[in-house]
C-alpha cells in the first residue's frame, strides 16, 4: 500500500530558530495520526508545512493522489492553492481563523463548493443542510451565523466546511483546545464516527494525551523540532521508550 | 498654455499603454500612475484621463451623468474638453465617437465606431468583502472568487434573490470578475457581446480596465436563480416610452411622483418620432 | 407639464461668480500674496508639503484662491504640479549641513551644538490677543553675539549608532521609486511609504500617531531623538557638467523618533527608529510621520501588525487628502439612478417581507413600521 503523504527529511528555520529538523514519516490512508508534544516542539510548524501554508527550507513532502506523485516543492502558488481548496484541508485551533463569522453556517459550508465552481443554489443548500445534520449542529441553525454559536458548534462547523469538498486528508490543529471536557468528548466522538464512515485520513496535532489516546491510531512525539518517538498510540502511551515521552506521559498522570 | 486635451504626450502614452494592456486582458485591472487633474478625485478623473488620451481633433464627444447631458458634472467635463481640445461636442448619441459616462449606458444601440468611457469610483468588485488590495489582487490571479459567490449565496438564503441593485458584478471573457461601474443592473446586458469598445477608468484608485467588442460579459448568478433586470410599470411623462430606465421625480410637497427617461437624448429622440407620427 | 431641468451650465457659472463676489468688499482691502507669505508661514508650509511642491509663491496664490481652505489649496498645487516639466532629481539632501533655525533633542539634556529653541509656539500661553500687537522693527538674534554659528550639526542618532544601540536599516536603497510616476502596489516598500506620508494629510497622520502612542501599536514610550529645522542646499548633477552644483536652498524639518526594541533570539536589544521630513517648519507633521514610519516597520522588529497605525495598506491608501476629499465629497454628485435602482430593489424585498409575515399569521398583518 502507498502512503497518502510522505514527509522526507524536512527542516524549517525561522531565522536562527530550528522549528523543524530532519523530520521524516509517512501518513497512511484512512488512519488517524496524532502529533503530540509541548508548545515549541514544532507541531504547528509541521501542520503548516503539511498543508502547504509554509514551504520547507529543506526536504520534500510528497502527496500521493490517484496514482500521481505531487511534490510540494515543485508546485507553484496557483496549484498549491488548488490542492488546498480541494484535497488538503485544515481545521484551525481557533474556529474564527477557519470560518466567516458574519456569514451564515450554510454559506460557510457552501463556500468551498462555490470556490470549486458549483453554481446550483438548491444543490448547495441541500449539501449545507446535510452537513449541519451530520456534524450534529442542527439544520435549523443553517441560516444562523457562527458568531452566535458555542465553541464546540463553531468547531463542528469548521469541520463541516472542511469536509464538504471531499478532501483526501484533514489536518487538525488543537481542535479541542478551549472546549469543556464534555464538549470535547462530543467533538471527538463525531470525528471518530465520521472518519470511519467516509474513510478519511486525519492528522491531529494536540498537546492533550487524552485526546490522542481516544482518537489516534498512531502517534508521533515531537520535541524541539525533532521526532522523539513514534509508534502505535497504546504502545507509546503505555510503554514510552524515549525519556522525553516518559516525562510527557508521567506528567499527565501526576496531574 | 496646455497641451491638446490637457495631458502632456508622455502621460497620454503611458495611459494608452495601460489601455492596450487592459484590452488584451479583458476585465483585468491594470494599475497606472494616475495624476491629479483639475477636477477632484471621485468626480471623473479616471474617465477624463482616458478620454484625454484617446481623443483626437476629429472626434465628437458626448458626456453624460445619470444618463443626462445636462447634469452639472457632465456639463463641467464637456466644458473642460471643449476648452482644452476644442473638439466638436454633442448631446446626440448617434453622432458621438466617444461617450464619457457616469452611472449609465445609453439606451440606443451603439456601433463599432464608438467608444464608451466609464467613470469608475471603486474598480474592485470585491472591495466591500475584502478591502485589502493585496488580498484581492491575489484572488484575481488565482481566479479565487469564492467570497463573491458566498455573498450572493447569502443574499438568496436571506432574501430569495440577489439584492445587488447597481454595480452588479460581472464575469468577463470567462476569466475575470469585474465591476461594471455603478450602472443599474438594468444596463448590464448591454455590455455582453457589445459592438463598441468599453473602457473603464478609476482615477483615484489608479486602475484602468477594458472590455473589447464582442466579449462575453455574464452577470453573476446561479443556474437556478438567474440574473434579472428591473422592470418599470410606468411610462415616461415626456415621451411616453416604457422602454428605458426611468428617473423618479417628486413634484410637490405631498409627494406626488412622476417618471421621466433617464437617458435625455433617448427621450428627445422619442419625442421627435412621436411628433413626426402625429404630424 | 414637466419640463426637464436644464441650465446646469448657467448654474455653475453663477456659483463660481458668487464665490468670488462673496469675499469682495469695497471697504476691505484684498489680502496680498506677500502678506500671506510673511504672516501665514505655517499655512504656506503645509500647502507646500502636502501639495508636494516647494514654491511659496504658488502656495500663497493657492491659499488665496482657495479662500483659506487648506485642503482645497493643496489640490490646486497638486494640479499645478502636474503641468510643470520635471527636469530630474536632486541629490539626496544633506541635512547635517544646515543653516539651523531650531534643533532640539528630548533624549539628552545637552548635545554638541546645543539645544536651540528657535521659533516656536511651544511654551506660549495660548491666549487670544484682543488688542493689536505693535509691529516692531527690532529683530531677535537666533544666537548670542559671541557664539560661533555652526554650519554642520551631527545627528544625535549617530551617538546611538556608535554605541551599536541603534537598529540600522540593513536595506540600503540607492534607487528609491518615485511615487508620482508609479502605481502603488502592495506590499509597499519603505521608500514609497515615506513619500506617501510626506505628502499625506497632517490631520490623518497626527491622529494615527496619537493612536500609536496611546498603545494602539506602541509597546513603549517613543522618544524624540532629534528635531531640526533649517535651510539645506539643493544640489544637482547636470549632464553637461558632470559634477555637483548647488542651485538653491529650501527649509525643511527633520525628525527622528526612537523607541526600545527588546530584542529577539537573533536581534539584540536596541533602539528602533522612525523618520519624518517635511517642507518648512511643520514639526507636528514631521513628528507624526516619524511615529507612523516606526509603526509601519513592525516587520523589521518582529512585532505583530495589529492596529491601523501599523497597517501599510490602511495608512498609505488613505493618507492623501486630495484623494480622500475627492471621494468623500463626490457623494454630492447626483446618484439618483443608483438610488432609483436601490429603491426598486428595496421595494421588492419589502413586499416579500410583508408577504411572509402575512402568511405566517393570518389574523394579523405584522409590520415593522
Amino acid at each position: 500500500m502507498e502512503p497518502i503523504i510522505e514527509v522526507k527529511n524536512i527542516s524549517k528555520n525561522y531565522g536562527n530558530i530550528k522549528a523543524l529538523e530532519n523530520v521524516s514519516f509517512s501518513i497512511w490512508p484512512g488512519e488517524i495520526l496524532g502529533i503530540v508534544g509541548e508548545s515549541g516542539s514544532g507541531k504547528s510548524t509541521l501542520i503548516k508545512c503539511l498543508s502547504g501554508e509554509t514551504s520547507c527550507c529543506e526536504g520534500e513532502i510528497v502527496f500521493y493522489k490517484d496514482n500521481e506523485q505531487i511534490y510540494f516543492s515543485m508546485l507553484d502558488e496557483g496549484r498549491m492553492h488548488l490542492l488546498r481548496k480541494k484535497d488538503i484541508k485544515v481545521v484551525y485551533q481557533n474556529p474564527q481563523d477557519g470560518l466567516r463569522m458574519k456569514f451564515s453556517a450554510g454559506a460557510n459550508i457552501a463556500e468551498p463548493l462555490l470556490s470549486l465552481g458549483s453554481r446550483e443554489y438548491s444543490e448547495l443548500r441541500d449539501k449545507a443542510l446535510y452537513w449541519m445534520d451530520r456534524l450534529e449542529i442542527g439544520q435549523s441553525r443553517t441560516d444562523h451565523i457562527p458568531e452566535n454559536f458555542s465553541g464546540g458548534m463553531r468547531q463542528r462547523l469548521q469541520i463541516a466546511r472542511s469536509l464538504v469538498s471531499n478532501p483526501k486528508i484533514l489536518l487538525m490543529d488543537e481542535p479541542t483546545s478551549g472546549l469543556d471536557l464534555s464538549v470535547q468528548a462530543r467533538l471527538l466522538d463525531v470525528i471518530g464516527k465520521l472518519v470511519k464512515e467516509i474513510n478519511l485520513t486525519v492528522v491531529i496535532v494536540t498537546h492533550d494525551l487524552g485526546v490522542a489516546r481516544i482518537l489516534a491510531d498512531r502517534l508521533i512525539v515531537m520535541k524541539s523540532g525533532k521526532i522523539a518517538e513514534h509508534g502505535l498510540t497504546d504502545q507509546i502511551l503505555d510503554d514510552p521508550g524515549h525519556e522525553y515521552t516518559q516525562l510527557l506521559v508521567s506528567s499527565v498522570l501526576r496531574a | 498654455m496646455y497641451n491638446f486635451a490637457y495631458l502632456d504626450e508622455n502621460s497620454k502614452k503611458m495611459i494608452r499603454q495601460s489601455i492596450l494592456k487592459a484590452v488584451a486582458i479583458p476585465g483585468f485591472q491594470v494599475p497606472f500612475a494616475g495624476r491629479e487633474m483639475p477636477l477632484p478625485y471621485g468626480w471623473g478623473t479616471g474617465g477624463i484621463q482616458l478620454t484625454s488620451s484617446i481623443i483626437g481633433p476629429d472626434d465628437v464627444l458626448k458626456v453624460i451623468d445619470q444618463g443626462s447631458d445636462d447634469t452639472t458634472n457632465a456639463v463641467s467635463i464637456r466644458k473642460f474638453f471643449k476648452k482644452t481640445a476644442d473638439i466638436k461636442v454633442t448631446t446626440c448619441t448617434k453622432e458621438a465617437t466617444i461617450i464619457q459616462t457616469r452611472h449609465r449606458i445609453p439606451e440606443q444601440k451603439l456601433n463599432e465606431n464608438q467608444i464608451v468611457v466609464y467613470q469608475v469610483p471603486i474598480p474592485e468588485p470585491m472591495q466591500f468583502i475584502e478591502p485589502s488590495k493585496e488580498k484581492t489582487e491575489k484572488y484575481h490571479a488565482l481566479e479565487e472568487y469564492g467570497s463573491m459567490y458566498v455573498k450572493i449565496y447569502e443574499d438568496i438564503a436571506l432574501n430569495s434573490e440577489i439584492t445587488t441593485a447597481f454595480d452588479y458584478p460581472v464575469f468577463v471573457n470567462k476569466r475575470y470578475l469585474m465591476s461594471p461601474s455603478p450602472i443599474p443592473r438594468y444596463d448590464n446586458p448591454k455590455m455582453h457581446m457589445a459592438e463598441f469598445l468599453q473602457l473603464f477608468g478609476a482615477g483615484r484608485e489608479k486602475r484602468i480596465y477594458a472590455v473589447p467588442p464582442y466579449t462575453q460579459v455574464k452577470s453573476l448568478d446561479f443556474n437556478d436563480y438567474p440574473f434579472f433586470v428591473e422592470s418599470f410599470d410606468k411610462k415616461c411623462e415626456i415621451c411616453g416610452s416604457s422602454l428605458g430606465f426611468l428617473d423618479e421625480i417628486i413634484t410637490d410637497d405631498s409627494g406626488t411622483r412622476m417618471y421621466v427617461c433617464s437617458d435625455s437624448d433617448f427621450c428627445r429622440k422619442n419625442l421627435e418620432i412621436n411628433n413626426g407620427t402625429n404630424n | 407639464m414637466y419640463v426637464a431641468v436644464k441650465g446646469g451650465e448657467k448654474a455653475i457659472e453663477n456659483a463660481h461668480r458668487l464665490l468670488e463676489e462673496s469675499i469682495s468688499d469695497p471697504e476691505i482691502k484684498p489680502v496680498e500674496e506677500d502678506q500671506i507669505k510673511l504672516q501665514f508661514p505655517y499655512a504656506i508650509d503645509r500647502i507646500m508639503a502636502e501639495g508636494s511642491l516647494y514654491d511659496k509663491d504658488i502656495a500663497s496664490k493657492a491659499f488665496k484662491k482657495a479662500q483659506g481652505d487648506i485642503v482645497e489649496a493643496v489640490f490646486l498645487v497638486r494640479a499645478f504640479r502636474n503641468t510643470i516639466k520635471k527636469l530630474g532629481y536632486t541629490r539626496p539632501l544633506d541635512t547635517e549641513k544646515i543653516d539651523i533655525k531650531r534643533r532640539i533633542s528630548a533624549v539628552y539634556k545637552d548635545i554638541p551644538g546645543g539645544q536651540i529653541l528657535g521659533k516656536t509656539f511651544d511654551y506660549t500661553h495660548r491666549l487670544i490677543d484682543f488688542e493689536d500687537s505693535e509691529i516692531s522693527d527690532k529683530k531677535t538674534d537666533y544666537f548670542e553675539q559671541n557664539d560661533e554659528i555652526q554650519k554642520t550639526f551631527p545627528r544625535v542618532t549617530e551617538f546611538l549608532k556608535n554605541e551599536s544601540l541603534l537598529f540600522t536599516d540593513p536595506y540600503k536603497n540607492n534607487n528609491p521609486k518615485d511615487i508620482t510616476n508609479q502605481s502603488l502596489e502592495f506590499p509597499v516598500s519603505r521608500d514609497m511609504r515615506l513619500q506617501a506620508a510626506a505628502r499625506g494629510d497632517e490631520g490623518f497622520l497626527l491622529s494615527l500617531a496619537y493612536s500609536y502612542q496611546r498603545g494602539f501599536g506602541a509597546d513603549s514610550h517613543p522618544f524624540a531623538a532629534e528635531i531640526r529645522t533649517g535651510d539645506v542646499d539643493i544640489k544637482i548633477i547636470p549632464d553637461e557638467l558632470g559634477f555637483e552644483i548647488t542651485i538653491g536652498k529650501i527649509e525643511v524639518t527633520e525628525v527622528v523618533m526612537v523607541d526600545s526594541f527588546k530584542g529577539t533570539n537573533e536581534k539584540p536589544p536596541q533602539f528602533a527608529s522612525g523618520y519624518g521630513l517635511s517642507f518648512g517648519k511643520n514639526e507636528r507633521k514631521a513628528m507624526s510621520m516619524a511615529i507612523i514610519d516606526r509603526a509601519m516597520r513592525f516587520d523589521e522588529f518582529c512585532e505583530e501588525n495589529k492596529y491601523p497605525s501599523q497597517n501599510h495598506e490602511f495608512v498609505i491608501s488613505h493618507c492623501d487628502n486630495v484623494e480622500a476629499s475627492g471621494f468623500v465629497s463626490h457623494l454630492k454628485l447626483p446618484h439618483y439612478v443608483d438610488f432609483q435602482s436601490e429603491l426598486l430593489s428595496l421595494k421588492r424585498l419589502r413586499q416579500k417581507h410583508e408577504n411572509k409575515f402575512f402568511h405566517q399569521d393570518t389574523n394579523e398583518v405584522k409590520s415593522n413600521v
